[in-house]
């Protein structure tokens, strides 16, 4: 891939990730019909303690790394 | 190497400068102050690991919160594949935390920083972490950086023999399908160079324990899909899926599901199983037919599986104040790993059960 292609896809994916921040897209789940998925249950607080820990047990015993998903949801959702 | 990572980087930090500065779609909030005072242990295959662990986290005005966090793990390690090492049988390793978590127009940016002690090794590490809602708080979208830069020792000498560098980029996506369901999807790159094993483990050649030689390169990719689904008013189900590979051949398949059921007002049950089966490193040997460039007998990265069933409580225990709630939770699993290429002393297929087990306090206000 060479240097100017290289600074196009740069731009091109800022310039894409900006407008779909404020892109208007109709959605068919609106903010106040989501009360059942903001519920704990369904997706639960970060633990990082917990979360962590787990981690370095993982990490300790086995050779698989990478895309770890916490239990159903927690600190990998960005809290 | 370097160009490689130097050309990977520049995209993750542009697409993260991006996803700050974009117009605001959805809002975000900050975490909620916590203190919280952990107990942990891990005990399987002769290695017991346990100790405490702290965190704080307290805002900063509107839009910044703080958050520090301290780990001690006292390591008693007689795991089969250390025994009669140099290896010490016993060490302390203390981690310490910092990071913040700032809020940049709707956005949600963390950063932090680790550094960790143990007396044959010294861990660095930074990372940044952008969440930002899209879609009217339909989507969400995570991109995650983090470096590392690993010091490594031989006790008896003060100088490190050596260093491991790491580096990690991560892009995840959270949609939401319907007013019960939202789904998760990762992946994530990984790269390290340097010694990325232990100065002190032994391989077996034709017989013969001889020191392990592994790459000093490794690159993995790893991709995970997840689930989580309400099914009604009192319980929660959840599914995810985790494939890994990586330059050494290894290959890993992570499959968990559990259930999670409120009690009352105040407690909640989650029962969980995991499954792991993982096809071992091209150049890990039990035995080794002759030398080869690498080899290795840790048992990590050997060919096994494993099914670990969990429990975990937590109750709410108190109100100190309107604002405030204090919650206890208990986490225990059970696990049981079955090597197909990792013998014992005698000879026989190793196999090993271990238990995990976590209990917390926490206010959070």
């Amino acid at each position: 891939m060479t240097r100017a292609t290289l600074r196009i896809a740069r731009v091109l994916t800022a310039g894409a990730l900006s407008a779909l921040a404020g892109c208007a897209v109709p959605t068919w789940v609106k903010p106040y019909e989501q009360e059942r998925l903001a519920d704990p249950l369904v997706r639960p607080l970060c633990e990082p303690l917990a979360e962590r820990h787990l981690a370095a047990v993982r990490q300790a015993t086995e050779g698989a790394r990478g895309a770890v998903v916490s239990a159903g949801g927690g600190c990998g959702r960005g809290q | 190497m370097a160009a490689a990572s130097s050309r990977y980087g520049g995209m993750a930090l542009l697409a993260l400068a991006a996803a700050v500065l974009a117009t605001p779609a959805a809002a975000t909030e900050l975490p909620a102050d916590r203190a919280e005072w952990m107990y942990h242990s891990y005990d399987g295959a002769g290695r017991r690991v346990d100790g405490p662990s702290t965190l704080l986290r307290m805002r900063i005005g509107e839009r910044v919160s703080f958050n520090g966090t301290y780990f001690v793990e006292d390591i008693r390690d007689g795991s089969p594949d250390l025994v009669g090492t140099a290896s010490p049988a016993r060490e302390k390793r203390r981690e310490e935390g910092v990071g913040f978590d700032i809020l940049a127009r709707d956005a949600l940016v963390s950063l932090a920083g680790a550094r960790s002690r143990e007396p044959d090794y010294a861990g660095n590490s930074f990372s940044v972490h952008v969440a930002q809602a899209v879609f009217g708080g339909m989507t969400t979208i995570r991109l995650g950086y983090a470096r590392g830069l690993d010091d490594v020792f031989r006790l008896g000498n003060p100088n490190p023999i050596d260093t491991a560098s790491r580096l990690r980029m991560r892009l995840g996506v959270t949609q939401v399908l319907s007013t019960r369901l939202e789904m998760t999807a990762d992946v994530e790159a990984l790269s390290d160079l340097g010694l990325l094993g232990s100065p002190y483990r032994l391989a077996r050649v034709l017989g013969t324990p001889e020191p392990e030689r592994l790459p000093r390169t490794r690159v993995g990719r790893a991709f995970a899909v997840g689930a989580t689904a309400s099914l009604g008013s009192t319980r929660a189900a959840y599914g995810s899926y985790r494939l890994a590979y990586d330059s050494w051949d290894l290959r890993a398949h992570t499959l968990e599901l559990g259930l999670r059921q409120r009690l009352g007002a105040r407690w909640s049950v989650e029962g969980g199983l995991r499954l792991y089966r993982q096809d071992g490193a091209s150049f890990y040997y039990d035995n080794a037919p002759a030398g080869t460039e690498h080899v290795s007998r840790n048992r990590q990265l050997a060919t096994f599986h494993s099914i670990a069933p969990a429990v975990r409580v937590n109750v709410l225990a108190g109100r100190p104040t309107a604002d405030s709630i204090i919650t206890v939770r208990g986490a225990w699993e059970r696990s049981r790993t079955d090597y197909d290429d990792f013998t014992d002393a005698a000879g026989r297929p190793y196999a090993f059960d271990a238990n995990l087990l976590q209990l917390s306090v926490a206010i959070t206000f």
